[in-house]
């Protein structure tokens, strides 16, 4: 019982291993090993959950006797994982997506082997595009593996970067996750093997070895103060000098790098642009891990500094402006969710921030609720929009989004599903978008009202750029361009069926989700003594 | 001494930083990001230096001034990595090569 939590970060990366041997022997049953081990983790991740609402926060000891004893029996510099509500409860709920995103990629991925952007880009003839297309088919046929264990192993290893960042307690830990999270990310943006791709996946890799370092420093900074590179001990003996604001700005940095929210948004178009699209479901989810990992140090082991949380606010706010013009003047389908996804997860880090500032007020934590909550619903909604998008691509084999017309003539169950979508993430009733940002406006309010005035500024505009893409996309008479090349798979339309059951349900009963899932979530976020006494008796 | 070590991490992870930023040459980000992993990674053995310590092995040790373990283990994890990295860096560089020539 008490091994769960190594053990669902365990079980993906042994998997993961071993999945290029199982690959080279059958794909069938490598599919299925990744679906078992997909599902393994999530049961494990739901017994977890149950665990710790029973028993409240778990620490487990890495190569302790007992895993369960902490300081001062136990040895604080050994490794120790911590799981508490907000972290079961994300991972129980990042893991059913994943394993949703799963089952999409089985039927997806495929086709995108015929999927040439820089090709279908420039409109070719179409005896040229063909030739094309048969010279790839040929191409597959003759090699032996196509590169999708490849994938698999990636995507397992990026799940393993996301779950440890969900459960580590340990900087240098974090580290690691950090790298792992980073290096699988570049082979997925690569998967493609394009120009493109390689270009977006450099880019990347630059950008996110450097940021790995920036976070290494500023753990460095923190052991040459304290001795110890456990949060909850630093968390305990954190002092807040001069060298700490910097070691604190360091780490911060790398996150929001991660995370991908205002100052360093610039590697998210390019990299969702050419990663496939069961990928940036993966990657989104990434993001908010690292989000968490965010709240989590600044909040939890440095405690509340006033400052920090008026910054990490600035930054929100600048992210839905940023995130929603830079959307307005692109015209590539997954640039423009892309961008969508910058300003979503601004109202993330505007509920959980503003929260902090109000701290021991009503409306102070209803903000952090209201930020936990929209956690779950940026990746419904956005995950939502990216999956249809996905689709899209792969009947139409388009990149830019104005060059289809008319698409809801042909498939107006994807027209209905976009519109879902747009209403959710523009937030409004009685979808949950909804739900989650009338809780951040109301809350941010007692605040400053301007924050209310901006935030919702942010959503219309958000709406603005999407009623615009649907009616490019699936409005008009249909032109003769664009002809499908694929029908679309009947699991797809299941699998994008969930998604909208599950944002209707969280739409209409807001109250019992946040009460049975965010509440906890919120109270685990917020008790920095709590945090510390689970590894300190 | 010491804070001359400190001087120069700092120098190294700026020249690396700014090299990164602002080159255009894929080798050149490449040697930048290896040389901020460089700075880094002489702060942290800085760390554990101690004037006149011995290497922190237990058994045959003439004194118990030892240099703390610590950092070291974790910079033998950190430039694992760092080479790791390094590698596939260069490993797209050469496929965006390829890609150029066609």
């Amino acid at each position: 019982m008490i091994h769960f939590i190594i053990l669902i970060i365990a079980i993906p990366l042994f998997s993961a291993f071993l999945l290029p041997l199982i690959g080279k022997l059958n794909e069938k049953l490598m599919k299925f090993w990744v679906g078992l081990t997909l599902l393994l983790t999530s049961f494990l991740s739901i017994f977890l959950y149950k665990l710790i609402l029973e028993k409240g926060t778990l620490a487990y000891t890495l190569g302790a006797r007992f895993p369960s004893l902490t300081a001062p029996q136990g040895f604080p510099i050994r490794i120790i994982l911590i799981g508490d509500a907000l972290s079961g409860f994300l991972a129980l709920f990042f893991l059913f997506i994943v394993f949703l995103s799963f089952l999409f990629s089985l039927k997806i991925l495929d086709g995108y082997h015929f999927l040439d952007p820089v090709r279908s880009q420039n409109a070719l003839a179409e005896a040229q595009r063909k030739q094309a297309l048969l010279e790839i088919s040929k191409s597959l046929t003759r090699k032996t593996s196509n590169g999708v264990d490849k994938f698999y192993t990636l995507y397992l290893l990026l799940l393993v970067g996301i779950l440890g960042f969900l459960f580590t307690a340990d900087f240098f830990t974090l580290f690691v996750f950090y790298e792992i999270n980073s290096i699988a990310t570049t082979g997925l943006i690569a998967f493609f093997r394009n120009k493109e791709c390689f270009k977006s996946a450099f880019h990347y890799l630059a950008v996110f070895a450097v940021g790995s370092l920036f976070l290494l420093f500023g753990v460095g900074l923190l052991y040459s103060e304290y001795g110890f590179l456990n949060m909850a001990i630093i968390a305990k003996n954190i002092q807040f000098s001069f060298l700490d604001k910097v070691a604190l700005s360091f780490i911060a940095s790398a996150l929001i790098l991660k995370a991908g929210i205002f100052p360093f948004y610039f590697w998210k178009p390019e990299a969702y642009n050419a990663s496939p699209v069961p990928a940036v479901i993966l990657s989104i989810v990434s993001s908010l891990s690292a989000l968490y990992v965010l709240f989590r140090i600044s909040f939890d082991v440095f405690g509340l500094n006033i400052i920090f949380g008026q910054i990490l606010i600035l930054f929100s706010l600048l992210s839905i402006f940023a995130g929603v013009f830079l959307a307005l003047r692109e015209n590539n389908l997954k640039r423009i969710l892309s961008y969508l996804a910058i300003s979503e997860l601004g109202y993330v880090v505007l509920g959980v921030s503003s929260g902090f500032l109000m701290s021991n007020t009503e409306s102070g934590f209803k903000a952090i609720e209201g930020g936990l909550f929209h956690m779950v619903n940026d990746i419904l909604d956005v995950g939502l929009l990216f999956l249809i998008a996905g689709i899209i691509l792969y009947i139409s084999r388009v990149r830019n989004a104005f060059e289809i017309r008319g698409f809801a003539r042909k498939h107006p169950i994807l027209a209905g599903f976009f519109l879902f979508g747009v209403l959710a993430i523009s937030g409004l009733p009685p979808l949950n978008g909804f739900a989650s940002k009338m809780m951040i406006y109301e809350s941010v309010f007692h605040l400053s009202p301007v924050l209310t005035i901006i935030a919702i500024l942010g959503s219309i505009l958000v709406l603005a750029v999407l009623v615009k893409i649907f009616a490019s996309i699936f409005l008009g008479a249909p032109s003769e361009e664009n002809r499908d090349y694929q029908v679309i798979p009947k699991v797809v339309i299941a699998i994008v069926s969930i998604f909208i059951i599950l944002m209707f349900s969280i739409g209409l009963f807001p109250k019992q989700f946040v009460t049975s899932f965010v509440n906890p979530a919120a109270k685990a976020l917020i008790s920095q003594q709590n945090y510390i006494n689970s590894v300190i008796h | 001494m010491i804070s001359f070590i400190f001087l120069v991490t700092i120098l190294l992870i700026v020249i690396g930083t700014s090299g990164a930023m602002f080159k255009r040459n894929l080798i050149k980000i490449v040697m930048s990001v290896n040389i901020v992993g460089a700075g880094v990674n002489l702060f942290l053995i800085a760390l554990g230096y101690r004037s006149g310590g011995v290497a922190p092995i237990f058994t045959n040790a003439p004194s118990l001034n030892m240099v703390s373990p610590t950092p070291q283990a974790l910079i033998l994890t950190s430039i694992v990595i760092n080479l790791a990295v390094t590698a596939l860096l260069l490993s797209l560089a050469v496929l965006i090569y390829k890609e150029k020539e066609k």
